[in-house]
C-alpha cells in the first residue's frame, strides 16, 4: 500500500515542492512529504492515514506537522491544546489571531519548497530554543480553547477583532442611541456612527 | 471584517487585512475535560486570565474585578457596553506584552484614568516578567477601613487593591525555561503512566 501510494505521489507533478498547486488535495504538501521519503528518517513518524494512538503520540512528539487536508487548519488547533510545537507546512494560510498572536515564537512555518530541508531543519532547533517556544505555546495555549472556564478563546477573538477595528480605524459606538437596542451585546449588528 | 472559522483560513477566502481567523472545535476540544484533564494544573496563565481573586476579598469584589477586565476587552470592540476604555491597544498590549504599547495607551488617556489604567497595565503584565512585583500587594483590608477619607477614594482604593494584582509573580516550573529542563507532557486520559 505504501509503495503503490509513494509510486503515485512520485509521478505527481503537485508532490514536487517547488510547483505551486492550489486546486489539488493539500495544495500538494502532503505528497511531497510523500516524495521526500520523510518516512524514512529514524526521527520522524509519518503515516499514511490516522494513527491510531493520537492522543499519546502527540504531546509526546516534538513538533508535529500541520499541512492542509480539505480544509486550512483544524489540526493545529489540538497541538496547541495538548502543548505540540506545530511544524505548519503551506503557503497562503492564515493561522487563528495572526494580528495579535506571535506565531513565530511557539511554533515553525517552512514553505512547500522547503520540504526538502525540513529535516535538517528541525534537528537544528536546539533544546534550549523548544523550550522557550513551549513556553510561548504554553501562554497562548488557553486562546485556543472554547471549553469553558479552562479556555479563552471568546477572550483572545475580542482582542483579535479589537485590534482590528482599531488598526481599521472603525468607529466605534459610544451608546444605546436606537430603540429596541436594550440588552444588544457585542454579537449585535455593527452599525458604523453617522459622519 | 469577518470571523472566520480557522477550518477556512486560506487567503482565497478571506481579506488578510481585515478578517480575523478564529480557531475551529475539534473533536479534542469538544471532549476536552475528558481527553485532558487537570491541563492547566500548574500551568501557565494567559495574558488575558484574570488576576486570582484576593486572599479575603468578598465576593463582589471578585465579580468587580471580572467585570472591569471584561468591560475593558469588550471596549476594544465596542464601546458601547461600558463606556470608552483604552481600546484594542489594551488587549493587544496584554498578548503581546509590550511595555511600550502601555505607555503609549496611558500617555493618551488624563489624569486618575491614566494613572489606573497603567497600575492595570503594569501590575498584570508584571507577572510575566519573572521580576519581582513593581508594587507590593497591600494586604486585605475592608474598604471602610481605608485611610482615604472621601467615599470615591475608598472606593478607587479598594478597586486597587482587589484588581491591580499581578497575575503570577513566580512562573511555575512547567513556565519557567531555566527550571523546564525536560519535556513535561499534559497528562492525557487515564492510561497514561506519565500523566
Amino acid at each position: 500500500m505504501q509503495s503503490k501510494w509513494l509510486r503515485r505521489v512520485t509521478q505527481s507533478r503537485c508532490a514536487q515542492p517547488d510547483v505551486t498547486c492550489r486546486g489539488a488535495y493539500s495544495m500538494g504538501v502532503r505528497q511531497a512529504v510523500w516524495r521526500q521519503r520523510l518516512y524514512d528518517e529514524p526521527d520522524m513518524r509519518i503515516v499514511l492515514a490516522g494513527v491510531p494512538d493520537y492522543l499519546d503520540a502527540v504531546p509526546n512528539a516534538r513538533f508535529c506537522l500541520h499541512t492542509e487536508g480539505n480544509g486550512c487548519g483544524a489540526r493545529v488547533v489540538d497541538y496547541m491544546a495538548v502543548e505540540c510545537l506545530p511544524l505548519i507546512l503551506n503557503d497562503r494560510v492564515l493561522f487563528p489571531y495572526q494580528n495579535v498572536l506571535p506565531w513565530e515564537e511557539f511554533s515553525l512555518h517552512l514553505s512547500k519548497s522547503q520540504i526538502p530541508v525540513l529535516a535538517s531543519a528541525l534537528r537544528n532547533v536546539s533544546e534550549m530554543s523548544q523550550r522557550r517556544m513551549r513556553m510561548a505555546l504554553r501562554l497562548y495555549k488557553r486562546g485556543f480553547i472554547w471549553w469553558r472556564p479552562e479556555g479563552l478563546a471568546y477572550e483572545f477573538t475580542l482582542a483579535a477583532l479589537g485590534q482590528r477595528v482599531e488598526e481599521l480605524g472603525l468607529p466605534r459606538r459610544s451608546g444605546l442611541s436606537q430603540a429596541g437596542e436594550e440588552g444588544a451585546g457585542l454579537m449585535a449588528p455593527f452599525k458604523p456612527a453617522p459622519l | 471584517m469577518s470571523i472566520i472559522v480557522g477550518h477556512w483560513g486560506d487567503e482565497d477566502c478571506m481579506a488578510k487585512a481585515k478578517d480575523v481567523v478564529v480557531p475551529t472545535i475539534t473533536p479534542v476540544q469538544h471532549d476536552y475535560p475528558r481527553l485532558v484533564p487537570n491541563s492547566t494544573r500548574g500551568g501557565c496563565l494567559s495574558p488575558l486570565d484574570p488576576p486570582p481573586p484576593a486572599p479575603g476579598a468578598r465576593p463582589v469584589w471578585v465579580q468587580v474585578c471580572a467585570w472591569s477586565r471584561q468591560c475593558a476587552l469588550s471596549a476594544a470592540v465596542d464601546a458601547h457596553s461600558c463606556g470608552r476604555g483604552p481600546g484594542a491597544q489594551w488587549a493587544v498590549a496584554l498578548l503581546r506584552g509590550g511595555d511600550h504599547l502601555i505607555r503609549r495607551v496611558a500617555g493618551g488617556l488624563g489624569g486618575l484614568a491614566r494613572h489606573a489604567v497603567a497600575a492595570l497595565l503594569l501590575t498584570n503584565l508584571g507577572g510575566f516578567s519573572r521580576k519581582a512585583p513593581r508594587t507590593p500587594v497591600p494586604p486585605f483590608q475592608p474598604w471602610f477601613d481605608t485611610p482615604t477619607p472621601l467615599p470615591i477614594a475608598r472606593l478607587v482604593h479598594a478597586w486597587s487593591t482587589y484588581c491591580l494584582r499581578p497575575v503570577s509573580v513566580t512562573p511555575s516550573p512547567r513556565c519557567d525555561p531555566r527550571t523546564t529542563t525536560k519535556r513535561v507532557a499534559p497528562t492525557l486520559g487515564r492510561c497514561n503512566p506519565s500523566g
